[in-house]
């Protein structure tokens, strides 16, 4: 009588199980709900194309420059006016004191001073008159060459699109984020190429906000050195190299990281 | 979803490597056979404890010893006789049987009785201390077990990093948390293990020290009676 083990092999093994289960729903329950944000990511991605996409061909830039110039010219009436009152006040701070000192003089001195005004009012009117003529005029050159370019960019614009890819495809692969990395941020970098293919300088135009992620992006740009796409586009198309793509711009989003 | 499902507990194991599933396996195999030992030991040593207070109440409430003897006699037949009455059925029956000889004399018949209950004790300890030995090597192995199964894999998920173009996190923690399922299984068998095992051994120990005492003053009752006899 030694005690039996009969009894005591099936309390362990149900024991066991029990755990194992209350294991396995408990760990699974924990992990679904982390795994919902993940399909976001590839989400995101995609905009972020399209968004720079739309930057790169953005016919808008017309519109632009008008209404830049009517901002100009609204301020430069503005200024005038401003001017004109200065005038006028010193002209009555002048005649007040010419009143006290005697009235001839004070009129000879008025009226000179009336005609003086009106002479460089006049100048100044013929001068702004000519300078908004020119203004115009370059304007319209300006807008017609954008246009033309507007023209031949979206024509070269998925040739753009496939190279910019492939840089950034380049940079990516050998991009390693730091541990301070988080999702969803995203650094901006102007990269200056020259025709052999070579980066000159890169430069973070817009910072993530954690210097060891643009230190990393910088690292990237450089690590790389030669794109031999860039190189390739800079033989076969020189003037679509020297318009898009010796200085290009590529936006680098952190993403896929599990935290 | 991929990932999910690497995650789970299942994913884990599954993926772990062979000798760490193996290693796995064999920490799991300690758990349910030192929670049988466990459940086993436990219930025969609080019933050896029960047993042993009902007796000795029955011993001392100055009944007549034949009468006591005749009492177990229908379980001794059956074999399951164990704790102190074994003891001093083992202890009286050598009594009377040298008595009845006749020829001895009483140191004779008092050594010979507490022979016999000597043996009977060392049966006895035997039977208290059966599976002690194999709670400790659990308690003290298990977690030494389980750490080489993590060494292993985390040293295998770093052999892996090696070969990675970009070594973020995610790509080694999946590894090192694999790894780490054997430590944390290690653990899970030694614990109850090693408590059990303090448990146990002071309570043998104090029904050991109780059949001792036990044995002592029945051969006292015993030798009283040799001398009054003669």
């Amino acid at each position: 009588m030694n005690g039996s083990y009969g009894p005591a092999i099936v309390i362990s093994v149900a024991l066991h199980a029990a755990l194992i289960a209350v294991l396995t729903f408990g760990w699974e329950a924990e992990h679904k709900r982390e795994l919902k944000p993940m399909p976001k990511f590839v989400q995101a991605k995609l905009v972020t194309l399209e968004s720079k996409a739309q930057k790169k061909t953005a016919p808008p830039k017309v519109d632009l420059i008008e209404k830049k110039r009517r901002q100009q010219e609204l301020e430069r009436q503005r200024k005038a006016e401003a001017e004109k009152k200065r005038k006028a006040a010193a002209e009555r701070k002048k005649k007040l004191e010419a009143e006290k000192k005697a009235k001839a003089e004070a009129e000879r001195k008025k009226r000179a001073a009336e005609e003086r005004a009106r002479k460089e009012k006049e100048r100044k009117e013929q001068e702004r008159k000519e300078q908004l003529e020119k203004e115009r005029q370059s304007a319209f050159e300006e807008a017609l060459e954008e246009e033309e370019e507007l023209s031949e960019a979206s024509d070269d614009a998925a040739a753009v699109m496939s190279v910019a890819q492939a840089i950034q495809q380049r940079i990516e692969a050998v991009w390693s984020r730091p541990p301070s990395a988080r999702n969803g941020m995203v650094v901006e970098v102007q990269i200056n190429f020259v025709p052999t293919g070579r980066v000159v300088a890169s430069t973070i135009t817009k910072s993530s906000g954690n210097a060891a992620v643009d230190r990393s992006v910088s690292t990237a740009v450089k690590k790389v050195e030669v794109f031999p796409e860039v190189a390739e586009v800079a033989r076969e198309e020189p003037s679509l190299f020297e318009r898009q793509i010796r200085t290009t711009k590529l936006i680098f989003r952190v993403e896929g990281l599990r935290q | 979803m991929n990932a999910g499902e690497q995650l789970s507990l299942w994913g884990l194991i599954s993926s772990a490597s062979l000798l760490v599933q193996l290693v796995m396996l064999m920490l799991l195999m300690a758990s349910v056979i030192s929670w049988v030992m466990i459940i086993q030991r436990g219930s025969y040593l609080s019933r050896a404890r029960k047993s042993l207070v009902n007796f000795e109440r029955r011993f001392w409430s100055g009944s007549d010893l034949n009468q006591l003897f005749r009492d177990g006699n229908a379980r001794a037949e059956k074999g399951r006789m164990d704790g102190v009455e074994s003891i001093f059925r083992a202890g009286f029956t050598e009594f009377t049987r040298l008595r009845q000889q006749g020829k001895s004399s009483p140191a004779a018949v008092m050594e010979g009785t507490e022979r016999a209950m000597r043996v009977a004790m060392s049966r006895e300890q035997e039977k208290v201390e059966m599976n002690l030995p194999f709670l400790a090597t659990v308690g003290s192995v298990s977690p030494y077990i389980g750490l080489f199964g993590t060494v292993w894999g985390i040293m295998n998920s770093f052999r892996g990093l090696a070969t990675m173009h970009q070594a973020t996190i995610a790509t080694v923690a999946p590894g090192i948390s694999e790894a780490l399922v054997a430590t944390a299984m290690g653990l899970f068998a030694a614990i109850p293990a090693v408590m059990a095992y303090n448990r146990y051994s002071a309570r043998a120990e104090w029904l050991l020290s109780s059949y001792e005492t036990f044995a002592e003053e029945f051969s006292s009752i015993l030798h009283r009676k040799v001398h009054a006899a003669s």
